[in-house]
């Protein structure tokens, strides 16, 4: 008891609160701007802290890392180009709310859902570290082979009207992940000896391309042919009298949120899934419990909760292994293990021993983030919800410059720069024919940890079929992926029935 | 080679033309991949658990297959009306030109200086004339770009 005030009382001191406040300052930005990644963000953010007391320097990155998760909605929502690969799902109904006049509900929304989602996460994480941690060490190869095909049936969720179409989008995105070095044996692949391409095609340059400057192409084509054929541009106007979050819309949204957190927890305890694969299935499994009127994709203020709050649930739930076991769970986690490693705490079952008071202390410091995430939220929302009446004309080239200088920062090299063009062309070509470029996204995200978990999973059970019986999380997923696949093939093949005879 | 929806004459021309395009293209480029790209790309390697060349295999079969099936599935479904209202394609050619551009001033003269013409290109390409937007904008990226660059981000 006395560590956890000792530990309280470290994280309301005010270097502490300052630096979660600039944490979450810096975080809101790298998050709104598309391109600059959370990882990017606290590769950076590290550095600075070496001055830092440990409590106030790793309550600095954990305010960076969750207000980027919160911040990403703003771009997804204003201008359908997220600020993180995670808040992509957020552009299905965030994006169409604003387009209808009401972005600062979405934004609301956003913003609440996360800030919901976060708090309910780090309080999974102060009260059931140790227990749950026990579960993420039973995922081996083989679980975690089950669990990406499971993750790959989202794929047919999401396609959208025309299942094959969406497929092939997600065979794409799983083709162009196995560019690089072959896991198993380090040989290189579809590299066309580059040696830029041995560490595979970069994820930021990927997302802002496929996603941000893709929107931007279609957003110049609109506006040159509205221009040229004399039609008036359209303007995102704020409702003023729909704009605000009533009581009945929070009892509506409730379940959804509730739903998505616990998802998104889900997402991250098991190391490797993530906040974007996290998100999607959110979204997907949102849809799934949708009631008569529920507008999906159409702008649904529950579409942007179910995304929002799974993606904000991830990274409190990383830390679970983390914390518990030494094992991080996301790439954000792994560097804040150098964080920790560099003011001398060794994440792992012994921290709470060696280090109580501080630990408490980043838990304190963690509920102190998630308020101030709401605050600067909400303060910087009146001014968010602005973006949409700034003209397409300045708005255009400012994103085309953050995604080719977001997509440099990843690596620090141009080579990304010229990546994030080619699959920004690819994406238009893509969308322009029909094809998802979410569910490419799906693909390429989680290509790589299925093809690696597969791999090893064949080389652990030395290619027998039938040692899969001794794995009974693996079997439980594998049924889940048949389940999810008949429950997701049979809505989207009507979907795409009705589309073909204009009903 | 024509369907009739809700009493209207739909004809199955285009749909076809379409489809047949795709199959081309991507078809086309599945099989580019399994027996020319993948094998000339891929070493064999250690096959302790698969081979290299399996997924990229597998994926690019998998795509030839489903356009296949997409084709065929169009061949025998009723039309749908298309939609016919694409912006022409130059828009976004020359919008991409103009960020290609951009990106290579950037490589050869720096971010800031580079940044500010990526961003005039694309404002000329937009349609704007304003002598004092033309400045501005340009100017502004630039003093962001050389403030990120000083801050060594």
């Amino acid at each position: 008891m006395e560590n956890i005030l000792l530990g309280a009382g470290d994280a309301f001191s005010l270097t502490a609160i300052a630096a979660v406040f600039g944490g979450i300052l810096l975080g809101y930005i790298v998050g709104v701007v598309p391109g600059l990644s959370r990882p990017a963000a606290l590769a950076v953010a590290v550095p600075l802290t070496y001055y830092m007391t440990p409590i106030a320097a790793i309550a600095f990155l954990v305010g960076v890392t969750k207000a980027s998760a919160a911040g990403g909605a703003t771009g997804a929502i204003m201008l359908n180009t997220p600020g993180e690969p995670s808040s992509a799902a957020t552009c299905y109904d965030g994006y169409p709310l604003a387009r209808a006049g009401k972005a600062a509900k979405a934004l609301k929304i956003a913003l609440y859902s996360s800030v919901f989602g976060d708090m309910v996460s780090t309080l999974v994480l102060i009260a059931l570290a140790m227990p749950l941690a026990s579960f993420a060490l039973k995922m081996g190869p083989v679980e975690m082979t089950s669990v990406m095909i499971f993750a790959l049936t989202f794929i047919a969720a999401l396609s959208g009207t025309s299942l094959t179409k969406g497929l092939v989008s997600g065979i794409f995105g799983i083709l162009l992940a196995t560019v690089g070095l072959d896991p198993e044996s380090a040989t290189p692949r579809l590299t066309f000896g580059m040696i830029e391409l041995f560490d595979g095609i970069p994820l930021v340059s990927a997302t802002v391309g496929m996603l941000a400057f893709t929107e931007m192409l279609v957003q110049a084509e609109a506006y040159i042919r509205a221009r040229k054929t004399g039609e008036e541009i359209q303007k995102m106007e704020l409702l003023p009298d729909d704009n605000g979050v009533s009581l009945e819309e929070v009892r509506e949204v409730a379940p959804t949120a509730v739903r998505s957190t616990l998802v998104g927890i889900a997402a991250g305890i098991i190391p490797g899934l993530g906040p974007t694969i996290g998100a999607f299935l959110a979204y997907v499994v949102a849809k799934k419990f949708a009631k008569p009127g529920d507008r999906y994709g159409e702008g649904d203020i529950k579409g942007v909760a179910a995304t929002e709050a799974a993606d904000n649930a991830v990274l409190p739930a990383s830390f679970i292994p983390l914390f518990a076991i030494g094992l991080p769970g996301s790439v954000s986690a792994a560097i804040l293990v150098a964080a920790f490693m560099m003011h001398g705490v060794v994440p792992g079952p012994l921290v709470f021993e060696q280090h109580p008071r501080l630990m408490y202390g980043i838990y304190v410091s963690m509920l102190v983030a998630s308020f101030c995430m709401l605050i600067v939220g909400r303060v910087g929302l009146t001014f968010f919800a602005r973006i949409g009446s700034v003209p397409a004309v300045i708005i255009i080239p400012m994103v085309i410059v953050f995604c080719t200088l977001g997509s440099f920062l990843e690596h620090h090299a141009m080579f990304s720069v010229y990546a994030m063009v080619v699959l920004g062309v690819v994406g238009y070509f893509m969308q322009r024919y029909g094809y998802s470029v979410v569910t490419f996204l799906i693909g390429f995200v989680i290509g790589p940890l299925f093809e690696l978990s597969l791999r090893q999973s064949i080389i652990v059970t030395n290619h027998r079929l039938e040692a899969i019986l001794h794995h009974p999380i693996a079997i439980g997923f594998l049924v889940m992926s048949v389940a999810a696949a008949i429950f997701f093939i049979k809505p989207a093949g009507k979907l795409a029935q009705a589309q073909q005879t204009g009903v | 080679m024509n369907g009739d929806i809700q009493g209207r004459r739909v004809s199955r021309l285009p749909q076809f033309r379409k489809a047949l395009g795709e199959l081309i293209v991507v078809g086309g480029a599945s099989l580019a991949m399994i027996f020319w790209i993948i094998p000339a790309q891929t070493s064999s390697g250690g096959e302790l658990g698969l081979s290299p060349q399996l997924v990229p295999t597998v994926c690019s079969a998998a795509i030839g297959l489903l356009t296949l099936f997409r084709f065929i599935s169009t061949l025998i479904s009723t039309p749908a009306p298309e939609p016919g209202d694409d912006a022409p394609i130059h828009y976004a050619l020359t919008m991409i030109a103009a960020t290609a551009a951009g990106i290579a001033a950037i490589a050869y003269l720096g971010w800031a200086i580079g940044g500010a013409i990526l961003a005039l290109l694309v404002l000329l390409v937009l349609g704007e004339r304003r002598l004092l937007m033309l400045s501005l904008l340009p100017v502004l990226v630039a003093v962001l770009l050389f403030l990120i660059q000083k801050t060594g981000i």
